[in-house]
């Protein structure tokens, strides 16, 4: 962080105790990102972004206020301060219950995610000259228009202080990119993206995750794929046997567990925005979420996951939670003021997307217990029934029961063998109903955190990075089809 | 530059004027997007989230030997520009160059300077919104409440080194909630430059009234129904068209249904759809972030597509004159309309539905994604107030339901066009109108 900042924090915490808050949290935070997109060996955009600012939020007669400022002096952040009391008394004008938070001793300490190789040093040319050398071998393909090549990367630095007397740095450096090939051909538009769709994989590390995803190495399979598509046949409507790679696994983790497990959801806390839960307060410990296979983790200290951090926006330490066990609900995701609802501490998921904006209930790294097998073995155990990969499109309700989720690309499954490939395949369900019908989930060979970095939600609109392991799972009686 | 976050055009001008005078770079383009916004949000009837937020952030391109870098910095102070501008320069200089980049756009006029802020809304005060709130929430009549009641004013100032100056200041006022009322749920939004043009009373009264309407919800059995669809289910339709369909990159990369259908007739001939930020029903800045001025851009004239949104960049490749549609630049998404308006009808909602022997009337539109962008196929629930009308009359409130259609043969198969269009949209303000069409598929149904 840089030293402009110094004692700014403090200030605020000051200014804002001074003001009659009872309870004082400053966070200044500076982002720094870069975003590499390249289209069939041409760079299209190469943004570098820089953000600073501090947030105060305050507590005042049991309402909350908050304000924020981007300018490092002493008057402007005392003034956020105030500003912030001021915003609270206004609360009260429509007041409720006053809000309390649940216990937490404070925090002093620093936490940082290993790099091995800092994005920032390695040189621009390497980057691009990656991205130019795996677009133009996917746009040599047959019916390929455009090979596009993504590489975005995150370094935020925190400092958080409490009245309370918490005082904590964190340096979080996130790392990913992806590629993608986009096949047209008489109106026909198809689109295979790896390691996965809207820009690909993300994690917690440095550009040794970029190494890792071979992205020039992958290009030719993709774009073959892509080109296949528009010939391929659109995926038969049926009752069936769906069997999900580990990408539509994540997804279908995010959407229909995390953020239904998210506690303010569930207490009607977005009700006119994002929408609600189906689950119920009095659900928790007993709620039949799905099959006895179904072991869900929410686990913040998951290393190199995407949603891995060392304390949350709150101060509270990153930890791991048992959301779903044998098929059954154990607990959801709290933040100080919504676990003390429970009776409970806070399991440290309240996270802010910057300094500007307030800490909301946000997932961490929410995902499967890997069981056994490998995705090989899922369809070579399976007489009938469809291969879905790579999210293409996903809808849900706002009480997150009934979804559609669209995929790159099928394959169908016969007597344990892929068959052909299927265009635009779809399927839908009802979300308890179908983790119900999970009835195997592959093993740890095939397991990895996804990252997603776009997650939304709040007014004002937030961006939250999560993680998700998983790996191939398989579902019966799934209608699935084609759209 | 002022001490205020929000620059007057002098002060704006001065700061970017000086960004681009020390540049080292060819070109260089320096944009200033400032805001300053109050949100105050409820949940059961009572303010649970509360904030104020001011910022300002300096968008540079620069240009060196033909390649091209961004850099976005909320350090606007001039004492640094100098670091920034030669870290942009650096970034250019690693970069290939991009042999569709055809320069800055160069100035139209002199220096173009808009004001729309009404200040009353620009600076208005937590207290002012946490009284619209407490209105409306007295007008659901004890009913639960859950919304925002946002204000804010915005800046945004271009500056380059052709000579482009142009500077827009707007404010913006708005209310969004949903009253529940057993399992029913009602739901209004009204945005306007002015908070006190929001009639917090009739819309909270209309909330509950709706939610009521929206009791004791029955299924209806997925399948193809006429609709009538309310503005704010028609907006976002128009939002995603304008996205993905009336963008001009995806036009010249074949990827939307206009690349092979410009020209022909794609909606039914009573709609007219067009972008004009100038519209007094809509909110917008007669600049793009090139700093190129507006005007109105036909997109559907009698249902034949005429236009697409360019910036200067995909101008450029297409061979077409520049529409001003530029996003933040550099930006690989491409350019699109942000102000698109449908003319209206001349019938109302209620003879909508008094026309409508059978059919489905659809409040809003939730968790809208495309699933196949070249045929504008799009996937959705309904949301907080469905309802059956049968015999020209609502008769019953019906389970959220499935969606899977295409926008545009929706738009084919309208049968009427309401009178009472609004500026509607959370994200992308767009002016619509009531619908009615003849065909619209439900492919599925969930427990409320």
């Amino acid at each position: 962080m840089a030293d402009r900042w110094d004692g700014l924090a403090e200030r605020a915490l000051d200014a804002g105790v001074a003001a009659g808050a009872e309870y004082v949290d400053v966070r200044v935070v500076r982002s720094e990102t870069l975003s590499l997109s390249v289209k069939n060996g041409r760079p299209e955009a190469v943004v570098a972004d820089d953000d600073e600012g501090l947030g105060v939020r305050v507590l005042v007669d049991g309402s909350w206020g908050f304000a924020c400022t981007p300018r490092p002096e002493p008057e402007a952040v005392a003034r956020a301060a105030l500003q912030a009391v001021e915003v609270a008394r206004a609360s009260r004008l429509v007041g409720g219950p006053a809000v309390r938070l649940a216990p937490q001793e404070p925090v002093q300490a620093t936490w940082a995610n290993p790099v091995r190789r800092d994005p920032w040093r390695v040189p621009l040319e390497e980057m691009l000259a990656l991205l130019a050398t795996a677009t133009e071998a996917m746009r040599r393909v047959p019916g390929v228009r455009l090979g596009e090549g993504f590489l975005d990367f995150w370094r935020t630095t925190k400092r958080f202080r409490s009245s309370q007397g918490a005082a904590i740095g964190q340096t979080i450096t996130e790392s990913g990119g992806g590629i993608a090939a986009v096949a047209v051909r008489d109106g026909e538009v198809q689109r295979r993206s790896y390691p996965a769709s809207f820009r690909g994989d993300f994690g917690t590390g440095g550009y040794e995750l970029v190494e890792a995803l071979d992205l020039a190495g992958h290009a030719q399979q993709t774009a073959e794929e892509a080109a296949a598509l528009l010939a391929a046949p659109p995926c038969p409507a049926a009752v069936t046997t769906l069997i999900l790679d580990g990408d539509q696994t994540a997804l279908q983790i995010h959407e229909s567990i995390g953020h239904a497990i998210e506690f303010d959801r569930i207490l009607g806390m977005e009700a006119a925005y994002a929408g609600t839960s189906f689950i119920t307060p009095g659900d928790i410990g007993s709620l039949r979420y799905g099959s006895e296979v179904m072991h869900v983790v929410a686990d913040a200290t998951l290393p190199g996951a995407l949603g891995t951090f060392g304390f949350d926006d709150e101060g509270v330490p990153a930890q791991r939670v048992v959301i779903v066990e044998a098929g059954v609900l154990r607990s959801v995701l709290t933040s100080r003021e919504t676990a003390l609802l429970l009776g409970q501490r806070s399991n440290g998921t309240a996270r802010a997307s910057s300094w500007n904006r307030i800490p909301l209930v946000r997932m961490t790294n929410v995902g499967l217990q890997p069981g056994s097998g490998t995705l090989e073995d899922l369809i070579a155990d399976t007489d009938e029934g469809v291969l879905m990969c790579t999210n293409k499109s996903w809808s849900i309700d706002d009480r997150r029961l009934n979804f559609q989720f669209g995929c790159e690309i099928a394959w169908e499954i016969r007597r344990g063998r892929r068959g052909r490939i299927f265009k635009q395949p779809v399927y839908s369900g009802i979300t308890p109903q179908f983790w119900s019908s999970l009835d195997r989930v592959a093993g740890p060979a095939e397991f990895r955190a996804r990252g997603t970095p776009n997650c939304g939600k709040g007014q004002p609109a937030q961006v939250a990075h999560t993680g998700h392991p998983a790996g191939p799972t398989r579902f019966r009686r799934v209608q699935v089809g084609s759209r | 530059m002022s001490h205020d976050i929000l620059p007057d055009p002098e002060s704006a001008f001065r700061l970017l004027e000086a960004v681009v005078g020390r540049s080292p770079a060819d070109e260089t383009e320096a944009v200033l997007v400032a805001r300053r916004a109050g949100l105050t949000r409820f949940a059961g009837s009572r303010i649970h989230q509360n904030v104020v937020e001011e910022d300002a952030h300096l968008l540079l391109r620069v240009v060196v030997d033909g390649r091209v870098a961004g850099l976005r910095t909320n350090r606007v102070e001039q004492a640094e520009t100098d670091e920034v501008l030669a870290h942009a320069v650096a970034i250019a200089r690693h970069t290939p160059a991009d042999p569709d980049f055809p320069g800055l756009p160069g100035p139209a006029g002199g220096p173009l300077v808009y004001e729309g802020s009404v200040p009353a809304t620009a600076e208005a005060t937590p207290q002012r919104r946490a009284e619209a709130v407490r209105r409306f929430v007295e007008a659901c009549g004890g009913a639960p409440a859950a919304g925002a009641v946002e204000t804010g004013v915005s800046a945004v100032a271009v500056a380059n080194s052709r000579g482009v100056r142009a500077y827009g200041r707007r404010s913006r006022a708005s209310l969004v909630a949903v009253v529940q009322e057993e399992e029913g749920s009602g739901y209004v939004q009204s945005v306007d430059a002015d908070l006190d043009r929001l009639d917090l009373t009739s819309l909270g009264a209309r909330a509950a009234a709706r939610a009521r309407a929206a009791r004791r919800p029955a299924d209806l059995e997925p399948g193809t129904y006429p609709v009538i669809l309310e503005p704010p289910a028609v907006g976002l339709m128009l939002a995603y068209l304008a996205m993905t369909t009336f963008n001009g990159k995806a036009v010249l990369e074949g990827r939307s249904a206009l690349a092979t259908r410009l020209g022909q007739q794609v909606m039914d001939p009573r709609v007219q759809i067009w972008d004009d930020a100038t519209d007094p029903r809509t909110i917008g800045l007669p600049f793009d972030f090139e700093g190129v001025p507006k005007r109105r851009l036909d997109l559907v004239r009698e249902g034949v597509a005429v236009g697409v949104a360019h910036d200067s960049r995909t101008a450029h490749r297409a061979g077409v004159p520049n529409t001003a549609h530029a996003l933040p630049q550099p930006n690989p998404f491409g350019p699109m309309p942000t102000n698109v308006l449908m003319a209206p009808g001349q019938r109302s909602l209620d003879e909508l539905i008094a026309a409508t022997e059978r059919g489905v009337l659809v409040t809003r539109l939730h968790y809208v994604r495309v699933v196949h962008p070249a045929r504008t196929v799009i996937t959705g629930m309904t949301r907080d107030g469905t309802f059956l009308v049968e015999g020209g009359r609502i008769v019953r409130a019906l389970r959220n339901l499935r969606f899977n259609v295409s926008m545009l043969e929706v738009f084919a198969a309208v049968e009427a066009v309401g009178a009472e269009g609004r500026l509607v949209g959370e994200e992308l303000a767009v002016f619509a109108p009531p619908v009615s069409a003849h065909r619209f598929t439900f492919t599925g149904r969930t427990l409320f």
